[in-house]
């Protein structure tokens, strides 16, 4: 998780817990390889339409941006990738890692949650960390409390 | 989105919003998987909102399904939904009529 400690956001990431988060990463990268069309709902929801009417104003506005947004993406991810050693990530978050770590955890969570077609009824309930059907929505949990737990140290 | 922590705030503050002479609004919808503080800190950082003023725009999408979060010309629009976009928040943007 992440703290404030004297003014400072810090980093608390296990072993374990890193060697999940790379692993979701390896992933997520595989996905951004992938190339599947907008068909594809991880896709559409990464990469979404500028439009829902107006098909010209969302074509014009994909060719204008999609480069860059591909290339925002793979930063935050590569920035993200390289705070974590092998043995984890303990130290203090400067501004450019936060940043990375936010959006990247955002792309994380939608990644998993669109593939598992989670609903707000789905979200509001606690996963049985017995039922292995039930890891996914255990560990979008996980990285929706590591999310928090970042975003309350850029409060407080 | 996914509630973490209770909020409360203002009514929303949306005159400068909604002028007839506005080309272009940009729209946030509402997914089931940001969570709402996350969003908030969006609206802050990349529009300058006040806290009540992002808490405001982040529960109305939240309750209503969207709300409009930026607005002015086309080139604006394109920008603020790429941004929005860039932060994994779902923005469309239409011709305000």
């Amino acid at each position: 998780m992440f703290r404030r400690r004297r003014g400072q956001i810090h980093a608390e990431i296990s072993k374990d817990e890193a060697g999940l988060l790379l692993q979701l990463m390896r992933e997520y990268e595989q996905v951004l390889d992938s190339n599947a069309g907008p068909n594809d709902p991880v896709m559409a929801r990464l990469y979404p339409s500028a439009s829902l009417e107006d098909e010209r104003i969302a074509h014009e506005f994909d060719e204008l941006v999609r480069g860059d947004l591909d290339d925002s993406k793979r930063k935050a991810l590569s920035i993200a990738r390289a705070s974590l050693g092998p043995s984890g990530w303990e130290g203090k978050v400067e501004e450019g890692p936060l940043n990375a770590w936010l959006t990247l955890l955002t792309d994380l969570r939608l990644s998993i949650g669109v593939r598992l077609g989670v609903t707000e009824e789905m979200m509001d309930t606690v996963p049985d960390p017995s039922d292995p059907k039930q890891w996914p929505l255990a560990v979008l949990h996980w990285l929706g409390a590591l999310q928090e737990s970042l975003l309350q140290a850029c409060l407080h | 989105m996914t509630e973490t922590a209770p909020v409360t705030t203002d009514r929303p503050d949306q005159e400068e919003l909604t002028k007839a002479d506005i080309p272009w609004i940009v729209i946030v919808w509402n997914d089931p998987i940001n969570l709402m503080s996350y969003v908030v800190w969006v609206f802050q950082k990349l529009f300058g909102y006040s806290l009540d003023k992002a808490t405001s725009l982040m529960l109305d999408v939240h309750h209503k399904g969207k709300a409009v979060v930026s607005n002015g010309s086309r080139e604006k629009a394109e920008a603020d939904v790429f941004r929005l976009h860039a932060h994994g928040l779902w923005a469309t943007m239409t011709k305000d009529r």
